[in-house]
């Protein structure tokens, strides 16, 4: 809800401050509400994680996890 | 007579969280309808502001913006709603910790390569930025994957769930 919401305060604001929108500056909106979802979201994923994720040392499976996301990202299409 | 008490406790404490769960999952729809209605308002307000010629170089960048978001995500948001839950009820942390920082490294590399490639094969010719939208999209391409992503790793703490 964030991305659409920013895009709307966004484009209205600019309709009404600059008058001659292009489809340029209305990507713009669009992507600067991108930028407000993916700060929102990690602000939740801080939130709701347990401290140990984010204070232990890592560990990585790299070559199972590049796996495995392959054949997600296969999924998804 | 205990027991009745207890047993009683129990069902009031259950019905309780029935009734939370019930709450939350029906301000879950509330948002979920409220955010498709903000989505076709901004559509809405974009072609009125836009105007026919403009508003259709804008919905193609925003579905060529959407669509490389889906590949630039990597499938590493997917694989965390099955992976994370799995970390924490074994807590594995470090592995925890070592995934989010993968996903975050991955979802960078691939979108920044894929803007990179729209960038080129837009070819920037002249000093008027504003006239390649799909060149502004690529910009916005990592912040885009990054945020679908982000969804799928909140999702993968239950968070739309538990509320907490």
């Amino acid at each position: 809800m964030a991305i659409p919401g920013t895009t709307l305060i966004l484009l209205v604001a600019a309709g009404n401050w600059l008058g001659n929108v292009n489809a340029g500056i209305a990507i713009t909106c669009f992507g600067i509400g991108s930028v407000v979802g993916t700060v929102l979201c990690a602000i939740a994923f801080k939130r709701t994680s347990p401290h140990q994720v984010f204070s232990t040392t890592p560990d990585y499976h790299r070559a199972e996890w590049l796996r495995e996301c392959g054949y997600f990202m296969g999924s998804v299409f | 007579m205990s027991d009745d008490s207890e047993n009683r406790r129990s069902v009031k404490i259950g019905n309780g969280n029935s009734e939370t769960q019930s709450g939350k999952a029906l301000l879950l729809v509330v948002l979920s309808v409220m955010g498709v209605g903000i989505g076709y308002a901004a559509s809405v307000t974009a072609a009125q502001i836009l105007g026919a010629a403009a508003f259709e170089n804008y919905a193609v960048a925003i579905a060529s913006l959407s669509l490389l978001a889906a590949v630039a995500e990597a499938g590493v948001g997917k694989y965390a709603l099955k992976v994370l839950p799995g970390y924490a009820a074994s807590e594995q942390w470090p592995l925890a910790s070592g995934y989010w920082r993968f996903s975050l490294r991955a979802t960078l590399l691939v979108s920044v390569m894929l803007a990179a490639c729209v960038a080129v094969w837009e070819g920037v010719e002249d000093n008027n930025f504003w006239d390649y939208p799909l060149g502004i999209a690529a910009l916005f391409l990592p912040a885009a994957a990054l945020a679908g992503v982000g969804v799928d790793f909140v999702m993968a703490n239950r968070a739309a769930v538990t509320g907490h």
